[in-house]
This record gives structure tokens, sequence and C-alpha cells, in this order.
């Protein structure tokens, strides 16, 4: 169930209504069911897969605790991680990992051949299996207390607005809520509905309307000239963040409705000063994590300088490997961590230690400097393969004369994606609802109006599901 | 009760903006959309206010294969039986009965339409043709079609891809599920191939076709697997063209309609001599089975199965496109049946001319028209077809010459193939 289907206009507001009618006791059984059912929805039997992690991390947990030493607890966290990643492993790189073992065979005159799966990616795995890993590595180092109610962990799991995308929510964070009691607030239901409403349009108008575009140019580069590449490769940072972050926004919007506050996803990373702020701003949730329960145990930055290299190339890589079991993915990330390591070396010898009191021009220029690389990054991250990103690189540096297609960009497509670049420099630092919610009523209403109606008669029409569903 | 009373208010404030709206968008977008997502809908409103019999067809309609020189329609040779009537046609790629339903709903009522001709494409009745991947946009423009719905809640629920919006890989896997489970209950008990992934793999294995010198004909092989998958199906009451049909019928009686019905042909002389008795068998199953719902019914229900023999066929891939000679056949059988309703408006017509040239070029064409002018006939053909012109490009790249030079290669190469 997607969040721009008629299935979820359906669904949320009948669990809305039965959430506030239900007594605080039942809430959660009511929310487990709902959030259940909204993963059922893509495929019935895959709810086993959330079922028997959600399962297996509850009791590991349990037993986790119920050990003294380190020792005795680590076998039970090993449980953990190799059946979270073992599923992982099993759905997402599987295949990836047979076809380079399959041609490595090939190449050494092996005749063996291992064959291939064919299930389909569940969807959210990635998220949701990282999400009950930072429980369990919490409970081990005894950062958090195993939780005894199997019903609210499943919960925790599962919770459907951010189940299937995020944003990852640590226990600590997320399951106090669950738990508290939530009395409807007028002013929760409205911050909740200018969320959806904005995650929407951005979503629906914005991404779903570039989409088409970017795929002109990424089916057959060699038809466009070099400005066309480079207004589809914008256009695909402007996608892939639309996209992301209305989903996003969505499911902020639909938990606060419910009194439930999860975490700021992103931040207006495209105003970003350097590659590392653009981390901090980008997909939240999913690079702290990185952080705290890769990058930390590996030493963080408490090491010989060579080693701290290593752990920058390792969590960039990892999350590079996160993202899609493709080497465009590990390409992709790495040279994040080349780009990263670069400007703290540029740094160094500009002898700067902060950008925090740049002047506006000079964090515009910044700003610009990281899109650009950013931008140029996303390449690797779009393309199905590794040549076909070189193609749109070859294309984009030697199709200066060409003129065989001429890239047809529809008015509205730039005037709604020209609104959302305006609209995010506006809100630097804010977030939407509590911006709108300062504004006079008459200006309130008649954003209210411009957004309905464009989600309503400009929302692109294909079968575009959010992007990162594939993760 | 104070926010009980806010939200009351917000909600009758939200609906007077949609009703406010709805007037903007019917007045201003509503057209550029259906232009973009259902452009049906503009042909019939050009169409139904100067029509008196209307076509409806799939691509059989108005196909030409490269070798025939003129565009003349089924449609079109009908007319020539019927001057004074003004026969127009709706026709589009992978239309059927659903669809053409959907056409006929939005016909308004004062319309002076009153005879409509559907065309029973029977490929149309298989797995592959139903759950095509054209099927996700024909949806979107039947959603817009919607006679009883405002543009701006049409538009919405389009946004919101409440349609049968499948990717291309969930319809594959629709049809390959059919193919794999559906059986074929009606074939004799000892016929080894119960559903057509059976029968398929089968004759992809079996290197029965051959070439003159004995190697095996893989692009024989091929089409004979088409036609398994296009034809070996089995219809019953639940069969969504089925029901298509029944709507049909019941909104024809409902708006005092002339209607006909008629099958379009098939090479079933190719299937028989390629696959065997079993294919023909299973068309006129079809055919039957339609025939005996029909009958009874206060309507025409022309059975053009076999009408045609092979010669009349251009197909690649098992399909209904004619040359000029197998469409001027139908339309003399089409003219036959509209008498019934028209009979004052018919005139004798000797279509000897436009065979004599038109059919004679279909022969004759490798004989009378150089290399020269067939290839530069080709040529716009391929450039209207995205996919292959693509193609050309890409291949124009790889062996880095002019696309000209390349398209020229590539329909001297279909030619002399041909």
């Amino acid at each position: 169930m997607l969040f721009n289907t008629i299935d979820f206009i359906l669904f949320f507001p009948l669990v809305i209504i039965l959430y506030f009618l239900t007594p605080h006791k039942y809430r959660w059984v009511l929310l487990l069911a709902a959030s259940y059912y909204f993963y059922m929805s893509w495929k019935v039997e895959y709810i086993f897969l959330i079922i028997f992690s959600t399962l297996i991390d509850y009791f590991s947990a349990l037993f986790i605790e119920a050990n003294k030493t380190k020792k005795t607890k680590l076998p039970f966290l090993i449980i953990s991680i190799l059946t979270n990643l073992g599923l992982l492993f099993s759905f997402k790189y599987f295949n990836f990992a047979s076809e380079n073992l399959n041609s490595i065979f090939e190449q050494i005159g092996l005749n063996t051949q291992i064959p291939l799966m064919q299930f389909l990616l569940p969807v959210g795995i990635s998220f949701y299996t990282f999400q009950t890993l930072s429980y369990t590595i919490d409970v081990y180092y005894g950062r958090q207390k195993a939780e005894r109610h199997l019903g609210y962990f499943a919960l925790y799991v599962s919770f459907f607005p951010q189940l299937v995308a995020g944003p990852i929510e640590r226990f600590s964070r997320l399951t106090p809520q669950l738990k508290a009691y939530h009395a409807f607030s007028y002013s929760n239901l409205t911050n909740g509905l200018r969320l959806i409403i904005y995650g929407l349009f951005i979503k629906m108008v914005i991404a779903d309307n570039i989409s088409g575009i970017v795929d002109q140019i990424y089916q057959n580069p060699e038809m466009f000239n070099t400005l066309d590449i480079i207004i589809g490769l914008i256009f695909y940072s402007f996608q892939i963040y639309s996209d992301f972050y209305g989903y996003s926004i969505i499911a902020i919007g639909s938990a606060l409705i419910m009194g439930i506050k999860l975490m700021d996803n992103f931040k207006t990373p495209y105003l970003s000063r350097n590659i590392s702020e653009f981390w901090q701003r980008w997909h939240i949730s999913l690079s702290t994590w990185f952080r705290d329960y890769l990058y930390f145990p590996l030493g963080g930055n408490r090491v010989k300088t060579l080693r701290w290299i290593i752990n920058i190339f390792i969590v960039f890589i990892v999350s590079g490997v996160w993202h899609g079991a493709s080497w465009t993915f590990i390409i992709w990330g790495a040279l994040y961590g080349v780009i990263y390591l670069l400007e703290i070396i540029i740094n160094k010898l500009l002898n700067i230690n902060s950008y925090n009191k740049v002047s506006k021009i000079t964090h515009s220029l910044l700003s610009i400097k990281t899109f650009i690389f950013v931008t140029f990054i996303w390449v690797f991250f779009r393309s199905p393969s590794f040549n076909e990103a070189l193609d749109i690189f070859k294309n984009l540096f030697s199709n200066a004369n060409v003129s065989l297609n001429t890239l047809i960009i529809p008015r509205s497509t730039l005037l709604f994606l020209g609104i959302f670049i305006i609209s995010d420099i506006i809100l630097y630092n804010k977030r939407f609802d509590s911006w709108l919610g300062n504004l006079h009523f008459m200006l309130r209403w008649c954003i209210y109006s411009f957004l309905i109606f464009s989600i309503i008669t400009f929302a692109g029409v294909e079968n575009f599901p959010f992007i990162y569903f594939q993760f | 009760m104070e926010i009980l009373k806010k939200i009351i208010i917000r909600i009758l404030a939200l609906s007077l903006f949609l009703c406010i709206a709805n007037f903007l968008y019917t007045n201003t977008q509503w057209k550029e959309d259906t232009l973009q997502h259902a452009d049906l809908l503009d042909s019939i409103a050009v169409k139904q206010n100067n029509t008196d019999v209307l076509y409806l067809s799939s691509s059989s309609n108005y196909f030409r294969p490269p070798t025939d020189t003129t565009t003349t329609t089924i449609s079109q040779y009908l007319n020539l039986n019927y001057p004074s009537l003004r026969i127009n046609s709706i026709h589009k790629g992978y239309m059927h009965s659903g669809i053409f339903y959907s056409i006929l709903e939005n016909i308004p009522v004062a319309s002076p339409i009153r005879t409509i001709i559907v065309s029973v494409n029977l490929r149309s009745f298989g797995a592959f043709w139903v759950y095509s991947d054209v099927e996700s946009n024909y949806s979107a423009q039947q959603l817009l079609m919607q006679p009883n719905y405002p543009p701006l809640l049409k538009r919405f629920l389009l946004s919101l891809n409440y349609f049968d919006n499948k990717s291309k890989k969930e319809r594959e896997s629709q049809f390959l599920t059919s193919w794999s489970t559906d059986t074929l209950k009606s074939l004799r008990s000892d016929f080894p191939y119960k559903t057509v992934i059976d029968w398929d793999h089968a004759i992809a294995k079996s290197n029965k076709y051959k070439n003159y010198d004995g190697s095996i004909n893989y692009k024989a092989t091929a089409f004979a697997c088409n036609i398994v998958k296009a034809f070996a199906f089995e219809i019953n009451d639940n069969h969504p063209r089925v029901k298509d049909l029944d709507k049909i019928v019941e909104l024809s009686k409902k708006r005092d309609w002339n209607l006909i019905f008629h099958i379009l042909p098939e090479d079933i002389e190719k299937a028989d001599k390629m696959i065997g008795p079993e294919i023909p068998f299973l068309l006129n199953q079809t055919k039957n089975f339609l025939i005996q719902r029909y009958s009874g019914e206060n309507f025409d229900f022309i059975n053009n199965l076999v009408l045609l023999d092979a010669s009349h066929f251009y197909e690649k891939y098992p399909t209904e496109h004619y040359n000029a000679s197998g469409k001027i056949k139908i339309a003399k059988k089409l003219a036959e049946s509209l008498k019934k309703y028209h009979s004052s408006a018919f005139k004798v017509y000797d279509f000897h001319e436009e065979l004599s040239t038109e059919f004679k070029q279909d022969n004759d064409s490798l004989k009378n028209i150089s290399l020269n002018e067939q290839i530069s006939k080709l040529i716009p053909v391929i450039k209207n077809d995205s996919v292959w012109y693509n193609n050309v490009i890409k291949k124009a790249n790889q062996n880095n010459i002019s696309i000209e030079k390349q398209l020229y290669q590539e329909a001297q190469w279909l030619i002399e193939k041909k």
C-alpha cells in the first residue's frame, strides 16, 4: 500500500478514528493489526519474515539481558545479527554475490555455477532489519533494557508509517511514545495533515513529473546534448530528494496525528556546505545509524590516521551496499568517502575549522559546490550498471553539438520545481508544519488550496513507487 | 465540541473549495489532461457528431503492411459501399471490447450514430492480451472516461493510481501464471500438453521447423510458439471480454443502436500447418461459444474467422494485420450485413480498381518496385516506431556510421529477408 493511493486514503482515516476510539490499553493491538495489514497489502507471505525477525530479536534481547557477562551475552547478539543480516543477504545480496562468484569461477575455469534465487525483495527489509538490530545492540551494550511486552516490541518493529522506508527509529525514542497515552490533539491533527499534504505534493507533483524526464536521459543519453544531460542529472537530484523526502514527511505527519513524533529524516540537504554536512542532513536516520553502530564501534576518529581513513571508507561503502546489490552502489559509497576525505584535507590546508560563520554568499557558493558533487555521484546511484553510468559521463562530455532530440520539459514541471527549490530555501532549518502555522490564516489557506489543487490536477501519472522502496 | 465545530467548518470549506476547483479545472486543464491521458475521449468528441455508423477496432482496421501502398482502412472500404452514410472508425492498437464499451458509454444521447460495428479479435481473449502492459494505459483512459464522475474527481483518482496500474513485470507474471496454471480441458484426452507453457516449451525443443538445408529455422519455431501463446485458450461466462461484450449488447439495447459483431479473420491455415488441428479447434470453440451466446439476440454476429487465407496476412508474429485485398474482403462481408439496417444507402461498388492496383502491388511488389523505392517506403515506417528507431540509432553509434546509413541498411536487410 503506497501513501499516494486510494487504499491508504481510506485506510489511514479509519485507523485514526479507531485509534482514538480505542481504550489506551488496547491501542497497541489496533496499531499492530493495522501495521501488519499495511505490510501484507504488498505480499501476504512476507509478514512471516517480519514476525520471524521480531521473535528472534525479542528473545535474543531477553537472553542478552538475562546473562551477566559479555562473553555469555555475545552468542545471543550474534544470533540476532546473523538472523537479520542473513535475511537481508538472502533476499537482497545473494544473487549479486552469486553472479560475481559465478563470474570468478568461470574465469578460473571452474565448472560450478551457483543458481540464482527468484524471490521478490520484501519491501522495507533493509529498514526494519536495521531498526531491530539497533535494539539488540543497544541491549547488549546496556544502553537499553530489554522489552518484555512482545506486543509493544512487535509494534516497534512494524509501526506502519515508518515500516517500509523509515525513518529508522531507535527503540528508546519510539517505544515510550507507543506506550504513552495520546489524547486527540487538534494541533497534532493540523500539523500532521500539513505534513501529509506537503509530502504528497512533493512526491506526486515534483518527483513523479520529473521522473519521466530523467528516464529519457538515462535510457538514451546518446540522443541528447550536453545541456539536456546536465538538466537530466540535476532533475534526478531533485527527483530522489523529493521522492524520499516526500515519503518521510508523510510518514512523520501520519504518526504525528496519533501523537507520535518520528525523527526528521531530511533537513534541506542541498543547502549543505560540504559532504559532511550533507550526510547530517540527508537520510539522517540512516547516517546516524551507521555512525552509532558501525563508525563508533570501529573506533571512529579515535584511531590512527590510516585506520580512520579505512573506517570512513568502510562506513560509506557499507552505506552504498545497504542501498543496493550492485557495484554502482559500492562505487557511489566509495566516491562519497573520497570527496569527504578530500574536503577534510583541503580544509586543513586552508586552515578552515568550521563553516558555521560564513556569509550568505559563501554559503550559497559552498552549497552549489556540494550540490554539484552530489549530483555527479547520483549518476552511479541511478544507473543500473557501471557501463551505463560511464555512458552518461561519456555523452555529457562529448555531446556538446549533438542536436538529435531536445528534452521537452513542461512549463508546469519547471514551475513546480522552482516552487519546491524556493520553499526548500525558505524552510532552511525549519519544518513545514511549524512554519506554515505561523503564517496568517488567509495565506495559510491559499497555500493549502494551491497544494491540494496541484496534487489533484498536476500529479504525475504512471506507476511510480517510492524510490527507496527498492531498499 | 469547539474542536468538532472547527473540523466541520473546515470540511465544509474544503467541500466548497473542491466544487469551485472542479469548475475551474473542467474549464481549463481538463482538456489538456484528456488529450494526454485519454485521447479516445477526443476521438469520440470529434466523431460522434458526424457519424452514422461507428466502427470500433484495434490495429486490424488501419495497419498497413510495408509493401502496401494504400492506407485505406476496412471502414473506409466499407464506406465505398455506403457513400451516403458517414462511416467513421475509432481504432487504436490493442483496443478490445472493454475499451469499446467505455467509448460507447461516452457517446452523447444526441449523437446521430445509429449503428455500431464491433470487431471481435479472438486473440484479445488470450492471456497475453488480457494482461498486456498497455492495459495500464487503457485502464487510465477508462478511468477518465467514466461518464458520471466529476472531472476533478477522475483526475484525482488518476493521481492516486486508482486504476489497474501494474508494472510490466507484474503483467508478465500474470500471463505467465495463466499460461502455467490454466489447463486446456477441451482438447482430446490424449493430447500431451495441458497448459500453454508445456505446449510452448515442447514446440521450442522440438526442432521441428527446418530450413531448406536442414538447419533449424528458429524464426519459424518462435512463430509457432507465439501461435500457441496467442490462441491456446478457452473462454467461459466469466471471461472479462465476454462480460464486456455482454455490456455492449445491453448498452446497445438501451440506446437503440443497431449492433454488428464481427469476428476478425485469423490465419487458421498457418496455425493448422505449423501446429496441427488443435489451435483451429480451440479458435472454433471460442467462436462457437460466442455465436451460441449471442444468437437469438437482435443483432448480427458475422463469423469471418476463416474468411482469409494465409496470403492476406502480414505478420512477424500472429496478428490480425491484413493486406489491402484482405481488408476489402472483410469490408464486402460487412457491407452485406449492414444492408439489414441501411439497405437504401447501399451502393454496389466495384473494387476492381483498388484490387488491380493495390492487390497487384501486394503480389508484384518485389518485381515492380525497385529495391530503393521499397527502402524509401520502409524508412518512414521505422522512424515512426520509436522503439525500433531508438535501436537503429544505438546501432549507428555502435557501428560508427550515420543514422541515415543505418536506417538504409536496416530497411534493406528487412526487405531482403522478406
